[in-house]
């Protein structure tokens, strides 16, 4: 399997506040890399300086082999970086069809083309009955559905998802699961911030631990999950 | 997404272009050639802020500088206005860009609004203290009309201020112009792409879309627009002062037109220019308290109808959109 994104020494700083602490490692095509660890962790400002919406105070991102630390987000989307977020951002005034179909556009000029490729990802979501209904009237868990089903939209490599179950209702939670799974069965290259165990455990080949901007171990589920900080973090467990 | 009604625009158009034959004399043409002017420039506007999601607070700078730059060139220079309204919107458009520039950096809509306002006052000053070249308040006097036109069929067609026929199928041709414009444009690849950076940028972005050059795309399109019909004002009140094209009041009249047909649509800011345009003119026997009910009709018309008075055909038309469940009945859905 090919590296396909790269991160080296990534440094993140707000003020006197450091956010993440040169943070290394890498996604390999097709692997799942779940992102763990305690609200502040700096989780959601590593995605956001991998998508281009911070600027890497020091270090290195390279995609698909391109140095993209200094790009900007539509031109890394176009490089096939597309992302979820963590409150979710659907474009209010536009129908569903409308949200997804402004990915699609990511990849064509032509509406028509745009449309069919929608409807596609629509009905992968599940949401062909909110096709026309308005992005503010959705319920959280349709929203999550929309920004998942608007980032494949831009048919991407590299697909940065965060807190796919974060705010959701119990009931929702398994069928966005699924999604993910099947994603995964498609070979999708994800990384993912989820803060469920049990989900992340199940859907991620690796894990990564942060803490205080600081990566505290990457492995496999079951190493990282049993690691003694882990287990005292965010488990709430004495160290044994 | 609606697909533009080019029939409906046709028959519209059409019907605006029979006005003249029941509205014969000057008065009337007069009114309804600010009523088209109107419409033309709150669509230009609604088109950074209505679409672009960029609360601009600024365009009268834009009208005055198309009405001065037009006025002076022909005057000074001796051109046609037939050319100079074109190098007046395309040097206003210039100064859109420029005033794009800084609101690139600025997402806050207070920050946006005081910007682009302060950037009209600059003008406003600036072109009230030239009075070598201005004359300031005592008026730009002496702009020369648009020279007459020979057409085919119609013949000699004059622009006098006796003879407004001719302004009126210029903003007519204007206006139609411009809608058709909108009407396609909102439709297009990059009319979603627009609304998408309205509804969220970061997300747009995230999805490919360049925010950086679409607004100044858009900045660039509505100052020469807005640049254009200045243009053609100059060329049709034939006097000019800084107050007259370049004040505030200007502005928040656009603003008021907007709101109250509805922003961020196409039929919206003609609804509301001709509602105001016209009810204004209609009122005049109320004297000193027109201007009275003239508010009291703005702030009645935004409290009741908040997405503006165009969307009352979506009301009397509810088929066209499905109706929708609570919040609270989807919440249990996937």
């Amino acid at each position: 399997m090919t590296t396909i994104l790269r991160v080296t020494e990534l440094t993140k700083t707000f003020g006197g506040l450091v956010a993440v602490s040169a943070a290394n490692f890498e996604v390999a095509t097709g692997e799942i890399l779940g992102l763990l660890g305690p609200n502040g962790a700096g989780k959601t400002t590593l995605f956001n300086t991998i998508a281009g919406l911070y600027r890497p105070t020091a270090g290195r991102i390279e995609f698909r082999g391109q140095d993209i630390s200094r790009t900007k987000p539509h031109r890394r989307a176009a490089l096939g970086l597309a992302r979820t977020f963590q409150i979710t951002q659907p474009f209010a005034e536009m129908t569903v069809e409308e949200n997804v179909m402004v990915g699609a556009l990511a990849r064509c000029d032509r509406i028509a083309t745009a449309r069919e490729r929608a409807e596609r990802y629509i009905g992968f979501v599940g949401l062909e009955a909110k096709r026309a209904t308005l992005g503010k009237q959705l319920s959280t868990g349709q929203r999550k559905r929309l920004e998942l089903a608007r980032a494949l939209a831009t048919e991407p490599k590299l697909l940065l998802m965060d807190e796919v179950t974060g705010g959701v209702d119990q009931s929702a939670i398994p069928g966005l699961v699924d999604l993910v799974v099947r994603l995964k069965q498609e070979g999708m290259t994800i990384v993912i911030i989820e803060h469920n165990m049990r989900v992340i455990s199940r859907l991620a080949d690796r894990l990564m631990f942060l803490d205080n901007g600081k990566t505290i171990v990457t492995g496999a589920p079951a190493e990282v999950v049993g690691h003694p900080t882990v287990q005292s973090l965010y488990l709430g467990r004495k160290h044994a | 997404m609606r697909a533009p009604n080019w029939p409906l625009f046709l028959v519209a158009m059409l019907a605006i272009a029979l006005l003249p034959l029941v509205f014969r004399n000057g008065y009337a043409l007069h009114i309804m050639i600010l009523a088209l002017i109107y419409a033309i420039f709150a669509q230009a506007w609604n088109l950074v802020t209505g679409f672009g999601g960029m609360k601009t607070f600024g365009h009268q700078a834009f009208f005055g500088m198309g009405a001065y730059a037009s006025a002076l060139l022909s005057m000074q220079a001796g051109l046609s206005p037939w050319i100079t309204i074109w190098i007046a919107a395309l040097a206003t458009s210039l100064a859109g860009v420029l005033i794009a520039l800084p609101v690139l950096r600025i997402r806050s809509v207070p920050h946006i609004a005081i910007v682009t306002l302060a950037f009209a006052e600059i003008v406003r000053i600036i072109v009230s203290n030239l009075r070598g070249i201005t004359r300031g308040e005592l008026g730009l006097i002496g702009i020369p009309g648009f020279d007459a036109l020979t057409l085919p069929v119609i013949g000699l067609v004059r622009f006098t201020p006796a003879q407004k026929l001719g302004y009126f199928y210029l903003a007519w041709l204007l206006f139609a112009v411009v809608t058709a414009g909108f009407l396609a444009a909102r439709n297009s690849a990059h009319g979603m792409r627009v609304l998408a950076m309205r509804d969220g940028q970061d997300a747009a972005e995230s999805l490919g879309v360049n925010i950086a050059a679409y607004k100044i795309a858009l900045f660039f399109i509505s100052a020469f627009i807005v640049g254009l019909i200045g243009a053609f004002y100059a060329h049709y009140i034939i006097v000019l002062t800084p107050s007259s094209v370049l004040g505030v009041d200007i502005m928040v009249l656009v603003i008021a037109m907007t709101l109250v047909g509805g922003i961020g649509t196409v039929a919206g800011p003609i609804v509301g220019a001709v509602l105001l345009v016209v009810s204004v003119e209609l009122m005049r026997d109320l004297g000193q308290y027109r201007m009275l009910v003239y508010g009291g009709l703005i702030v009645l018309s935004v409290l009741y109808f908040p997405n503006g008075l165009a969307s009352l055909a979506d009301r009397v038309r509810p088929w066209r959109r499905a109706p929708e469940r609570s919040l609270e009945q989807q919440d249990n859905q996937p």
